[in-house]
């Protein structure tokens, strides 16, 4: 078991964005997390990242608990590929910088040519600032800097949902390679539903804040069971 | 553009004229070499003074005295009011609280009584205007910085540092500071020039560079009682200072165009 959930809650004032979900996630998995926006997604990832305190509930990386609450272990762990590869890279960093920087937090091996080799850059960005790329390089960017922890555990926030069309397949086919390249699992957060079906084999529906709906991807899309599933399957297919 | 354009070369050729003092200046700024007050002449482009010492030397030599105390001091308000800003907007809450009120608290003495105060209990010495002027107006900075820091840490940078395992203090000065230098460059042209003022002012009223040391400020002192017989004593360092000053706000508003776009 690489991620146990249980029973996490975290509310905002008297909004309950995240309200008692458990679940758990098999190293080597692929979790497609799905939910229209607003659904409690991306509070789910910035707490299982250690960004946010949850208000009640546990979470267990690998089996221990108390030795991982703290964000910086966590981050060895779990990293985060963001939606908006706009704004998640620092405009006065270079590419080179800001892959070093999670090398030097975390003492880790990696180097930033091979990073940037990884996900199909040419070594020369290093020098780079980000205006200098477009949106799916700057993704790409986003990727070798996660990877560069050396985490098992990727969450994929929307990471193709800013991109165009072309880019959007390249990124999920990288993403795709990376997996069983490095033995990463995958939480991939989207709306989008065909996405998740060609990278996930397991799914979650959200819904205000709660996972009304959990299985196997085939399961769920073949024979949704609630009937907010059924809808967001129609509203794609 | 064009205005600060003209500002940046003129304070580059005020910052160069006053480290080449010592090659350029024709005499000791302090040296009594002539006749008492005499109007500019080939010998003495600048004239002399009541004392007859050389006013162009002493004019260079000040030069130095005025723009040294308006880097050191505004380096200072800059350190002071970035720092601060930066912990009250990165932090918010008590820590916020507190620290603004520290800067209500400093902006409601109106600052040149309070350095007037100060400086007629410390022995009045060059170092001390620089610091003293520096402790009185780092708070314009603070605020400003403090906004920048309530927008920027909000970036989706900053979260993604934190997720990588960034500490505080790298995020504050690594990932949110380079951020904000724009508008900090920006304040402290602006905070340059209020300070040379200052050191003007306080030279002036006799309380801030001590003679014989020339500055800008208290070659005017020295001008007051002759204002009739040798007005270029008060004219020439009078211009200089406004020149200086608005050259400083041209630059600063040039660089506030600039980063704007």
């Amino acid at each position: 078991m690489l991620l146990e959930v249980k029973n996490i809650s975290k509310s905002f004032g008297k909004v309950k964005a995240v309200d008692n979900v458990s679940f758990s996630v098999e190293e080597g998995d692929s979790v497609g997390l799905v939910g229209e926006s607003g659904s409690g997604k991306t509070t789910l990832a910035r707490i299982l990242l250690g960004l946010l305190k949850p208000d009640l509930g546990d979470l267990q990386f690998l089996g221990r608990d108390r030795s991982l609450t703290y964000p910086y272990n966590i981050s060895k762990i779990a990293q985060i590929v963001f939606q908006d590869p706009q704004n998640s890279l620092n405009p006065r960093m270079k590419i080179g910088e800001a892959l070093e920087e999670p090398i030097k937090i975390h003492k880790t091996n990696a180097k930033v040519a091979e990073l940037l080799e990884l996900v199909g850059l040419p070594k020369d960005y290093a020098n780079r600032y980000p205006n200098a790329l477009s949106g799916g390089e700057r993704q790409r960017v986003g990727i070798a800097r996660a990877l560069a922890v050396e985490p098992k555990f990727l969450i994929l926030d929307e990471p193709v949902s800013a991109l165009d069309l072309k880019t959007q397949v390249q990124i999920l086919n990288l993403l795709k390679d990376l997996k069983s390249k490095l033995n990463l699992t995958y939480l991939f957060i989207a709306h989008d539903l065909s996405v998740i079906k060609y990278l996930c084999n397991r799914i979650l529906v959200m819904y205000k804040g709660r996972i009304i709906e959990s299985g196997p991807a085939e399961l769920v899309f073949s024979s949704p069971a609630q009937d907010y599933t059924k809808r967001l399957l129609a509203s794609v297919l | 553009m064009q205005k600060s354009k003209f500002g940046a070369i003129v304070l580059l050729v005020f910052v160069i004229l006053a480290i080449a003092a010592p090659i350029i200046a024709p005499y000791d700024p302090s040296e009594i070499i002539e006749e008492e007050i005499q109007g500019p002449s080939l010998k003495h482009w600048f004239g002399t003074d009541d004392l007859g010492r050389d006013l162009f030397s002493r004019t260079l030599y000040g030069a130095r005295i005025s723009l040294t105390v308006g880097i050191v001091a505004v380096t200072i308000a800059i350190l002071i009011g970035t720092l601060l800003g930066a912990l009250s907007g990165y932090y918010g809450g008590l820590l916020d609280a507190l620290i603004m009120r520290f800067v209500d608290i400093m902006l409601a003495f109106p600052s040149i009584f309070l350095i007037l105060t100060i400086q007629v209990m410390l022995t009045p010495s060059i170092y001390n205007v620089m610091i003293v002027i520096g402790l009185t107006s780092w708070m314009g900075v603070a605020r400003l910085v403090r906004g920048e820091f309530l927008t920027l840490r909000e970036r989706q940078y900053v979260e993604a540092a934190r997720a990588i395992g960034c500490s505080d203090f790298r995020i504050i000065f690594r990932h949110i500071l380079p951020n904000a230098q724009a508008p900090i460059i920006v304040a402290a042209t602006l905070g340059m020039a209020g300070a040379i003022l200052t050191e003007s002012a306080l030279s002036f009223l006799g309380l801030g560079v001590q003679p014989p040391t020339a500055s800008w400020g208290n070659m005017l002192m020295d001008s007051q009682a002759y204002l009739m017989d040798a007005p270029w004593m008060a004219i020439i360092p009078g211009i200089l200072i406004l020149v200086t000053v608005l050259s400083l706000y041209f630059v600063g508003e040039g660089i506030r165009e600039i980063t704007k776009s």
